[in-house]
């Protein structure tokens, strides 16, 4: 059996390898030689969203291309226009249907008065949707007709026509609306006729996900990605390396893994050394939709949390001193400025005429006509110079913002590689070892990256460790691991040339596979769907943005994942519990039924999902979350806990839950999780009852997340009501008391001691954090869901604390045990009027 | 590093879930996975594609749909098999049979399972004669016996863990040096070696005192330490299960200590030692289906087609082990992919070879072509090579894709085939 399937990966391999034969030779060279980063001449490169093939003739060709260009043209028309009405603020962020939790006597009542407001008032969804709506309506003759020309090729049998048609009902694109449904059957058209790689792969992803009511089959996943994959589309390789790698529906196999991503890291570097020398720009940082919404939870978690302040108005506050500095001649501001346009910025993009000015600038300051440096600078504006003068003489080896122009290049590396800048000194390496401007010196070329190895750059590093790796493989090593520490791709990709060739064993594979899949993650210019995703996220898309996250999520990006849940989650928000179809359509495996029969797509119950019913869409979420919770993000166990919970999507157990909240709470220091785990404890759910971790998890909650401060002293006051309550009836509550604990200072039990430490260590982490009764939502909050969560009235009590105004004066108090006593003790008397009936003892 | 950070977490998920059930005061839950906290929600069903030997002619394609409908899997959880013809690229087709799964009776069945390994496990301890089990357990301490030369640590936020082997396990914490210069160290004792919980009637010795326990399908040594600091929340000395794992995958270690009640602590060790045992390293893996593929190609090509991939086969089997040794010799793993293409260059001159000599092979798939022959080969195979001119005309009446015999075929195949590379390896 598994010979069979290694002469499938064989043929794999060597289709893939027959697709390059043309490039074999430049290959050789790029990869193989002592070339650490050099020129691939003549190889061209095909994005996977770019169009394949013309099975047409001349004229058709033609008649297509006009359509696509017009199409195109109105598709970043729209994507203008949708930028402009897109909300500013959090788009995470949505106004929930709270219904779900009145009892069921009483929400018909609130519905007819919802009802009426909304009549009354105007429901702003239902308006978006109408003006969405009429903007269809109003598509320009033009591309209507365009549209009307696409089809019209499509049944001849032009396979790009058949494609435009299909991304167009898969992502809405070109003023039409989603529709998944048509969207299947046209990539199933191509799949059985063309054997087109993309339509399979597409169909990989709806079986992978159940996307859009079909059936969920890790079977037709894994046929039609490994279709797709022998032929050498990259993102079904990625999905498949994944896959493997994890054992998500096939069996676990680091070997198949390396297959895949050795191919996808091969295809991506051979990409990035056919840019200009020293190989294109790494895409840019890839964002969390969390950082928008203030962390996953939409609060500061721990120390951990996803929480990032990102905004835009800082960022051009800061910009606007910088340039204001830099007018006056400041050259650090110079310097700032030039570093930000040269790589770029989330809120500013790359700009090479601006660096270029700021560059212009600094030489003119620090180097006289004649190239020498000016008398009398400190060390810090030495350091600026070299630094112009590097980036100056790069710009001009590379044809940024100028035209190509070596002689300048050569003079100003020159300059800025005298003084040691370590950039400067591995581009004239490069320069060297291919003889441009000069003569090849392999020799010369093996000094400079010696020396800029030693400068501790990266790039150095690697091509001076290629270049020794016969004669000294030891230090070459070194180097590389230096090197892909700081994520250097080149580096990366050596070492697992190196992990690979080491030893057959797993230890080696998996460290082979680690480095090509940071190669294939980070070194994706020509395979990644993250930046059309967070291009329609920005533009407020989130439907296609969801779509798009999830295609990165398959192929086993962490911020897919992470974006992905979050987006799925939003949408569930949106989607009150009656959206949702209530009769369970989904009745699975009926053996009547046609195996890939489609419902109808605009029977989907809930407009704002991607599925067509809750099961999967819950499902699918909890699947994200615990994929970005392996893939280490902060925040997602916790998520997952509350999944299993609440029992979205999977069969609620609490013993699970518990045990990912615990995991949560050690590694991520999780204070949501921790207020969980204790409350977990205190009334024993899914864990044995035990007073004293209770109170240890929600003393460890406040520690870490000051902003919860009024909901857990509320849950450690009725802590205490329950442990007397249980030790007057005579339960086993343990020997000592809860709160009276002696308070020496090294304490046997040394919990203050614990205390203090972590306040210590804890502080400057959540230095900016201010979020009053964050914690009030501790399990999840989603509602709009038939179970009513157990403690809600948690949520009513300290709302209710909230509006005596309890919050400030709470929140000064905690300082030490004695404190805390007080201050709980002076809470219960004063919520207990509030909130006696809700406590429930158990 | 981020491979141990993962690792890290499994193992504290195999413990939290471990322990979890024996904290079930009110009898909830029972028995459970400890990867399932781990594990994807879509992990299973797996699915492995398995490639027929030998293609199929085109013309056969529609009565192997046909057939394939019909046929019934042998596995409860299999409900049907789907017949799927793909495409890969304009060269490649391809019929594959899909098992169609039924998810919740797979997943009941992997539980039911899941039980009666655990079940089995413990069964095979009891079976073991109480002699066996003790010299595993003697074995099993004295293969951790050189973990007496040093002691463990692990630092877990405040506090700083210390396993010292068959000496004790203390927890404690040191201050940075205050005003006066002073180091204040804060620790107590989790439990003391000498204070072991007898488990068996066998005074005094390690084999008294030491367990074989089981979680799921993992079986590792535990240890139950009494006699530490005495704990004024219980009002007892604490306690500390120490419990030793197989683990080649990181460096010997404290994998992780919990306090899971009150004074009751578990510390893990892992170490690659105890994996010289076979008992303590063995992973059962979940239950795998096939899809069955069968290339597809035009009757005019078959023969061509056919010999290439015996050609290819023997080959590969023959070259297996040296290929990958010569590939792994080297320091350059380009050099792999480049024989790989020679050899395919080799393959095709000799597949042009085979061309001179004509070869017939004749798919018995057809029921009606089937009966016909019947008896008659000899007849047919005389009538067929006049008819192409050829006296030597090598004939073959062949059944391919004929079902229940294929993967018993296909699989003797491999496991030889396997068998030979383990031996070529060794």
């Amino acid at each position: 059996m598994r010979l069979a399937f290694n002469v499938l990966a064989y043929l794999l391999v060597t289709s893939v390898a027959s697709t390059e034969t043309k490039h074999d030779a430049a290959d050789h060279t790029a990869i193989t030689s002592i070339v650490g980063a050099s020129t691939v001449a003549g190889v061209e490169f095909q994005k996977t969203d770019e169009f394949t093939n013309s099975s047409l003739s001349k004229k058709h060709q033609r008649v297509f291309v006009e359509a696509i260009e017009t199409l195109q043209k109105y598709q970043a028309y729209i994507n203008k226009q949708q930028k402009k009405h897109v909300r500013r603020g959090s788009p995470l962020k949505v106004a929930r249907d709270a219904s779900g939790l009145l009892p069921r006597s009483v929400r018909p009542y609130v519905q007819r008065i919802e009802w009426l407001a909304s009549w009354l008032f105007g429901d702003k969804e239902k308006n978006a949707a109408a003006y969405r709506q009429k903007q269809l309506n109003e598509k320009p003759e033009k591309v209507k007709q365009a549209v009307a020309t696409m089809k019209e090729l499509a049944s001849e049998g032009s396979e790009d026509a058949q494609l435009v048609l299909a991304d167009m009902a898969m992502y809405g694109k070109y003023g039409t609306n989603i529709d998944l449904g048509s969207a299947f059957e046209h990539y199933k058209k191509l799949a059985e006729a063309n054997g087109n790689p993309k339509a399979q792969y597409m169909l990989g992803l709806f079986y992978a996900t159940g996307l859009g009511g079909i059936e969920q089959r890790n079977s037709m996943a894994l046929l039609y990605n490994t279709m797709a994959a022998k032929s050498g589309y990259t993102p079904a390789e990625m999905t498949l390396a994944y896959k493997f790698l994890t054992g998500i529906g096939v069996p676990a196999s680091c070997k198949e893994s390396l297959v895949y991503y050795k191919s996808v890291a091969r295809k991506g570097i051979l990409y990035y050394l056919s840019g200009p020398p020293l190989g294109y720009h790494i895409p840019p940082y890839r964002v969390r939709l969390s950082d928008d919404n203030k962390g996953a939870y939409g609060v500061h978690t721990g120390p951990y949390s996803l929480y990032k302040v990102n905004d835009r108005e800082g960022f051009e506050e800061l910009l606007n001193y910088h340039l204001d500095s830099a007018r006056k001649g400041d050259l650090r501001s110079c310097m700032n400025l030039i570093d930000l346009y040269y790589h770029g910025h989330r809120f500013a993009s790359r700009n090479f005429t601006y660096a270029l000015k700021y560059i212009r600038e600094v030489i003119s300051k620090t180097f006289t006509k004649r190239g020498d440096l000016q008398k009398g600078l400190s060390q810090g504006e030495v350091n600026s110079a070299a630094q112009a003068a590097g980036m100056y003489g790069m710009m001009y080896l590379r044809g940024e913002g100028v035209t190509v122009d070596t002689a300048a290049a050569f003079k100003w590396l020159t300059i800025a590689a005298n003084m040691g800048h370590g950039t400067s000194l591995n581009a004239l390496g490069v320069m060297y070892q291919h003889g441009i401007e000069v003569p090849v010196n392999n020799e010369r070329a093996l000094e400079l990256f010696k020396a800029a190895a030693e400068k501790k750059h990266q790039s150095g590093q690697v091509n001076f460790a290629v270049a020794i790796m016969e004669s000294q493989p030891q230090v070459a090593v070194t180097n590389l691991r230096n090197a892909a520490e700081n994520g250097n791709i080149l580096a990366h990709f050596h070492l697992g040339g190196v992990y690979s060739a080491l030893s057959d064993t797993e230890i080696s594979c998996r460290m082979a596979v680690s480095s090509y899949k940071y190669v294939a993650e980070y070194g994706d210019w020509l395979h990644s769907s993250i930046p059309s995703a967070y291009a329609a996220y920005e533009r407020g898309d989130l439907d296609a943005a969801v779509l798009e996250y999830m295609r990165a999520a398959e192929m086993g990006y962490g911020v897919g994942q992470l974006n992905a849940a979050l987006l799925l989650e939003r949408a569930a928000k949106l989607c009150s519990y009656r959206d949702w179809d209530i009769r369970d359509s989904h009745a699975p495996l009926e053996s009547g039924k046609d195996n890939n029969a489609m419902p109808a797509w605009s029977n989907r119950s809930c407009v704002h999902s991607v599925f067509s019913d809750q099961q999967q869409h819950e499902r699918q979420t909890l699947a994200y979350w615990t994929r970005a919770a392996n893939n280490n993000m902060a925040d997602a166990r916790a998520k997952q806990g509350d999944h299993y919970y609440y029992g979205w999507g999977v069969e609620a157990s609490a013993e699970k839950a518990a045990a990912a909240y615990l995991i949560s709470a050690k590694s991520d220091a999780n204070g949501l999780a921790m207020w969980n785990l204790g409350w977990m404890y205190e009334n024993g759910v899914g864990v044995k009852r035990d007073f004293f971790l209770a109170k240890r998890w929600y003393d460890k909650s406040i520690e870490v997340n000051e902003g919860g401060k009024l909901a857990t002293n509320f849950s450690l006051a009725r802590l205490f009501i329950k442990y007397l309550w249980a030790w007057v009836w005579g339960e086993d509550v343990g020997e000592t008391p809860l709160y009276f604990a002696p308070e020496t200072a090294a304490a046997d039990d040394g919990k203050n001691d614990e205390d203090d430490g972590e306040k210590d260590g804890r502080r400057e982490t959540e230095a900016d954090d201010e979020q009053g009764g964050a914690q009030l939502r501790p399990l999840g909050h989603r509602e709009g869901n038939e179970y009513v969560p157990e403690d809600w009235e948690h949520e009513a009590g300290a709302a209710a604390a909230e509006g005596l105004g309890v919050d400030d004066t709470a929140a000064e108090l905690d300082e030490n045990g004695e404190g805390s006593l007080s201050e709980s003790v002076f809470i219960v008397v004063l919520l207990l009027a509030a909130a006696w009936m809700f406590l429930p003892f158990r | 590093m981020r491979l141990f950070a993962v690792g890290n977490l499994h193992i504290l998920a195999c413990v939290v879930t471990a322990v979890w059930p024996k904290a079930l005061a009110d009898g909830e839950g029972g028995v459970f996975d400890p990867a399932l906290i781990m594990e994807d929600v879509y992990e299973s069903p797996r699915f492995q594609i398995n490639l027929a030997e030998k293609p199929l002619r085109l013309s056969l394609l529609d009565d192997t749909l046909a057939k394939l409908r019909q046929r019934v899997p042998e596995d409860p959880v299999e409900l049907a098999y789907d017949p799927v013809v793909l495409l890969a690229g304009s060269e490649w087709k391809f019929i594959c049979q899909v098992p169609r799964v039924d998810t919740r009776a797979a997943q009941e069945k992997l539980k039911t399972r899941q039980q009666e390994n655990i079940t089995a496990s413990e069964a095979l301890l009891r079976e073991m004669s109480r002699e066996e089990q003790r010299q595993v357990v003697e074995r099993g301490v004295e293969l951790l016996d050189p973990l007496k030369a040093s002691c463990l640590s692990y630092t877990s936020e405040y506090w700083t863990f210390e396993y010292c082997h068959n000496r004790y396990v203390r927890q404690y914490h040191r201050s940075a040096p205050g005003q006066s210069g002073r180091i204040v160290e804060v620790g107590y004792k989790l439990g003391e070696y000498t204070n072991r919980k007898q488990i068996s009637a066998e005074e005094g010795s390690d084999v008294g005192t030491t367990k074989i326990s089981t979680i799921g399908r993992k079986r590792f040594l535990t240890q139950m330490w009494g006699g530490g600091t005495m704990c004024d929340v219980t009002g007892r000395p604490r306690q500390v299960e120490v419990q030793f794992h197989c683990d080649l995958n990181s460096p010997e270690g404290v994998a992780l200590v919990e306090e899971v009640f009150s004074c009751q602590y578990v510390v893990v060790i892992r170490t690659p030692r105890l994996c010289a045992d076979p008992l303590f390293y063995n992973m059962a893996e979940s239950a795998i289906h096939n899809i069955s593929c069968q290339h597809v190609v035009p009757d005019e090509d078959y023969d061509r087609v056919l010999a290439a991939l015996e050609q290819k086969e023997s080959e590969s089997i023959n070259s297996l082990g040296i290929a990958s040794d010569e590939a792994h010799s080297h320091d350059d793993t380009e050099s792999a992919q480049s024989s790989i293409g020679d050899e395919a260059i080799k393959r095709k001159e000799e597949e042009n070879k085979t061309d001179d000599e004509p070869q017939l092979v004749i798919s018995m798939n057809d029921p009606r072509l089937a009966e016909i022959t019947k008896g008659n080969e000899d007849l047919l195979r005389l009538l067929l090579s006049m008819a192409f001119g050829d006296p030597k005309l090598q004939i073959q009446f062949a059944e391919n894709f004929d079902a229940p015999k294929q993967p018993t075929k296909e699989k003797k195949k491999t496991q030889k085939a396997k068998a030979k590379k383990d031996h070529e390896e060794l």
